[in-house]
């Protein structure tokens, strides 16, 4: 049992699930708490056990079912290997072809005769022959070979095999002796049928899947396989931090948000322990004497000048024009998660006339919030960016909410269609403000080529950033909340 | 009135019945081997599931005293373990002034003085000026109570990690009086709204027991327990109509709680069918946004 609870836990691993040893220690010792194996109660076992956030379940649920249940093999498979030709097998033919040509008549008498018996016939039994499996099994069954523990499972003696090639050698022999056995067993056809059907259904996946697991563990079967199957999470993972978030697939975007609500939640609890560490200050003698009367005078607790929350102000621009607009939605929607931090958000949407949307995102409305804006700001549909046109009714309008706390920062390309820029505007955010931030989700090679007048603004930001991938949009979201 | 055997999931399943909370296959078993390993079971699920609901109808059905702790953000061990009681001891102090005074008397030098003073401090800083909190409470008790630790995800991670010791050991250590270990260790049941992710630590500690809106057998099932005179045919329709909506991805889906509230004033209002005006006119019952509200208007009424 606890056998199979160790593969069945590696099985986990290598989809991607983090089990740790502990869990599955407990687990093995809470199995024995249930009296009845009936399937459903094992399986909330196990689950309750190595299962502890809810985005897992899925894989446990498709693991559960390769693992123990006798689904269909060909469909079980496809979640690792959606290939037709099937490499185990491949091997395995191969492997018996190359012993058989090495070594044609080597005798029995190296070995002990069950595990070679045992082993040969998981041999034949991997390579699609179950009829010598079936027949131990029979054997076993009517007493004549020892019981099939768990350390020489048919499973497990595989990967003996491959590792002992004088296993191997007297395969013809015993081919021979089991012939034998065959014709003993086709007196008794029915209970070897039934065995061949719960075994046929049976095998492919739990050798595949215990395969799996071994090759994770980096047996040197490996790089035999190395074509198939696992990718680490992890790599993975970082491809997709670097990868550019205008091209992610929609599998990816959800890693993606995954990742950033993780960012979210870190960015923010440090900046709550930060608060908290702004509250021990000087002590508070008049409040401390107050309370102190409820003590006859004793000053039993000592209270603190809480020093102000110095929380900033934002102010972000954001050029919602053609294909930086999915961006920028990413951009607002990790703004404001991370609003809590600062005393106040505001926010502006321009393509060529400055639109204010603070109201949108307040409203927590922000999925369809760009696509409404863009609605209804710029109905006739086709409008060229005009940084200079939207800088200038920015300073019209708005240039008074920038105050010497106020990160502005401005989310754009750059890209004006060869109009004024009006950086002074510009320099003046920055001047009335406590810095001015520029993030481009252009990459850098391509600044300053074609309309984009990057080097007309860059003198006038505190910061210019290239943003255009996870990876960047995290080192922003963490300087944003640490100064 | 003594506390039922359990051999097997089926006779919790049988007790919290009794106590009108249905559960699932999924629910019994895990509470059952929480209890069995003397584990934390951390329940996580949409709010209004009935998460708090299992501990209360657990404790009631075990016949086992509810300790509860409602977190919240800034919680700490203060009002979570214990607390000195400062007022009862300079209240002891006061009375006993002249009883102290008696004691040092013959001290000749202030060092002496407070020597003999602090040979009397044990009487100050006994379990009789400690004001015990809900953990600590779980820790004396001299029977196994049920210990429902609620909305964990609004506390701190501090506080958290500050429960990890509590929840491997069942113990707690106060600096002046030693380490307290519980008598029978509680029945601890964490619940998360998932505001937050819990750490790993935690979660490791812990079973896992995710609680899903019901599937339509079981709400019917629940319903019927709660409110067993509303109409069965109408409830099928009721009830499809609520799973519809979970399925519409409004912002807040109708929990049990909701649809037990909403199918209660349908009875209020006696509807005998499946009437649209009575439904649009009462759905604010069930729906918590008016944007959701017109969305499902728009769609399924």
């Amino acid at each position: 049992m606890h056998q199979i609870l160790s593969q069945f836990s590696s099985t986990l691993r290598a989809a991607g699930i983090r089990v740790s040893t502990a869990e599955v220690l407990d687990c093995a010792s809470a199995l024995p708490c249930i009296q009845s194996f009936e399937r459903e109660i094992f399986k909330i076992t196990l689950q309750a056990h190595l299962i502890k956030t809810q985005k897992d379940l899925g894989k446990f649920n498709h693991c559960f079912e390769l693992f123990f249940d006798q689904a269909d093999p060909d469909q079980a498979l496809s979640f690792f290997q959606p290939e037709e030709t099937d490499p185990v097998q491949d091997f395995l033919r191969e492997q018996m072809q190359e012993t058989l040509q090495e070594l044609p008549s080597e005798p029995l008498s190296t070995m002990t005769t069950h595990q070679a018996q045992m082993d040969l016939a998981v041999m034949d039994f991997l390579a699609n022959n179950d009829e010598r499996i079936l027949e131990i099994i029979e054997q076993t069954l009517q007493g004549q070979v020892g019981p099939i523990s768990s350390q020489n499972s048919p499973l497990s003696g595989f990967f003996v095999l491959s590792k002992r090639l004088e296993i191997q050698k007297s395969i013809d022999t015993v081919r021979s002796a089991l012939k034998g056995f065959f014709k003993q067993a086709g007196r008794e056809e029915n209970s070897i049928e039934y065995l061949k059907q719960l075994y046929r259904q049976r095998r492919v996946q739990n050798a595949r899947l215990d395969l799996l697991s071994q090759m994770l563990s980096g047996t040197q079967t490996r790089n035999v396989f190395k074509t198939r199957i696992y990718k680490d999470p992890l790599p993975e993972q970082n491809e997709i931090r670097g990868k550019s978030l205008f091209s992610l697939e929609p599998e990816e975007k959800e890693q993606i948000f995954f990742l950033m609500r993780n960012l979210i939640r870190k960015v923010n609890t440090n900046a709550s322990l930060r608060l908290k560490q702004h509250h021990r200050g000087k002590i508070n003698i008049k409040k401390t004497f107050r309370e102190s009367m409820r003590y006859g005078g004793l000053p039993i607790k000592l209270h603190y000048q809480n020093k102000l929350k110095r929380k900033g102000e934002i102010v972000v621009l954001c050029d919602v024009s053609g294909s930086v607009y999915t961006m920028a939605k990413v951009m607002l929607s990790l703004i404001y998660s991370l609003s809590s931090q600062f005393r106040q958000v505001r926010s502006f949407a321009f393509i060529d006339d400055m639109v204010e949307i603070t109201e949108y995102f307040e409203n927590d409305q922000m999925e369809e919030t760009v696509e409404q804006v863009l609605a209804d700001h710029w109905k006739n549909g086709v409008a060229n960016s005009d940084y200079g046109q939207a800088f200038r009714e920015f300073e019209s309008d708005y240039m008074s909410i920038i105050g010497p706390r106020t990160t502005v920062i401005i989310f754009g390309d750059a890209r004006n269609n060869g109009r004024m820029t009006e950086h002074r505007i510009v320099e003046q955010m920055k001047e009335r403000g406590k810095r001015l931030l520029w993030l481009n989700p252009e990459r850098s090679n391509t600044w300053n080529m074609g309309d984009s007048e990057v080097d007309a603004y860059l003198p006038s930001c505190t910061e210019f950033r290239e943003c255009r991938n996870y990876e960047q949009l995290e080192a922003f979201i963490h300087k944003l909340s640490l100064s | 009135m003594t506390t039922p055997t359990l051999n097997k999931p089926e006779d919790l399943k049988i007790i919290l019945s009794q106590q009108k909370y249905i559960a699932s296959n999924i629910i019994s078993t895990v509470l059952y081997l929480a209890i069995k390993l003397k584990k934390p079971l951390l329940v996580e699920g949409p709010a209004g599931v009935g998460k708090t609901e299992l501990a209360k109808s657990l404790s009631k059905a075990l016949n086992y005293p509810l300790i509860r702790l409602q977190c919240y953000e800034g919680l700490d061990e203060s009002k979570a373990l214990y607390e000195w009681e400062y007022a009862k001891q300079l209240l002891y102090i006061q009375i006993l002034k002249d009883k102290i005074s008696e004691t040092l008397e013959d001290a000749v030098s202030l060092s002496e003085a407070i020597a003999k003073l602090s040979q009397q401090e044990d009487a100050f800083f006994s379990e009789r000026f400690l004001l015990p909190r809900p953990l600590l409470k779980a820790i004396q008790s001299k029977t196994t109570t049920v210990l429902l630790i609620d909305e964990i995800d609004k506390a701190d991670p501090e506080f958290e990690a500050f429960l990890l010791e509590f929840l491997s050991d069942f113990a707690v250590t106060i600096p002046e009086l030693g380490t307290f270990e519980a008598h029978t260790p509680p029945i601890v049941i964490l619940t998360s709204n998932d505001q937050r992710d819990l750490s790993d630590a935690l979660k490791r500690r812990c079973l896992h027991l995710y609680i899903d809106y019901p599937e339509l057998e079981l709400e019917k099932n629940i319903i019927l327990t709660k409110i067993p005179e509303f109409d069965h045919q109408l409830l099928d329709q009721t009830l499809k109509f609520i799973q519809q909506i979970r399925k519409l991805g409004v912002k807040k889906a109708p929990s049990i709680s909701e649809s037990i509230d909403w199918i209660q004033s349908l009875l209020a209002l006696q509807m005998k069918e499946w009437n649209r005006e009575e439904i649009q006119m009462t759905l604010s019952v069930l729906l918590k946004y008016q944007t959701d509200i017109e969305h499902v208007k728009k769609k399924l009424l």
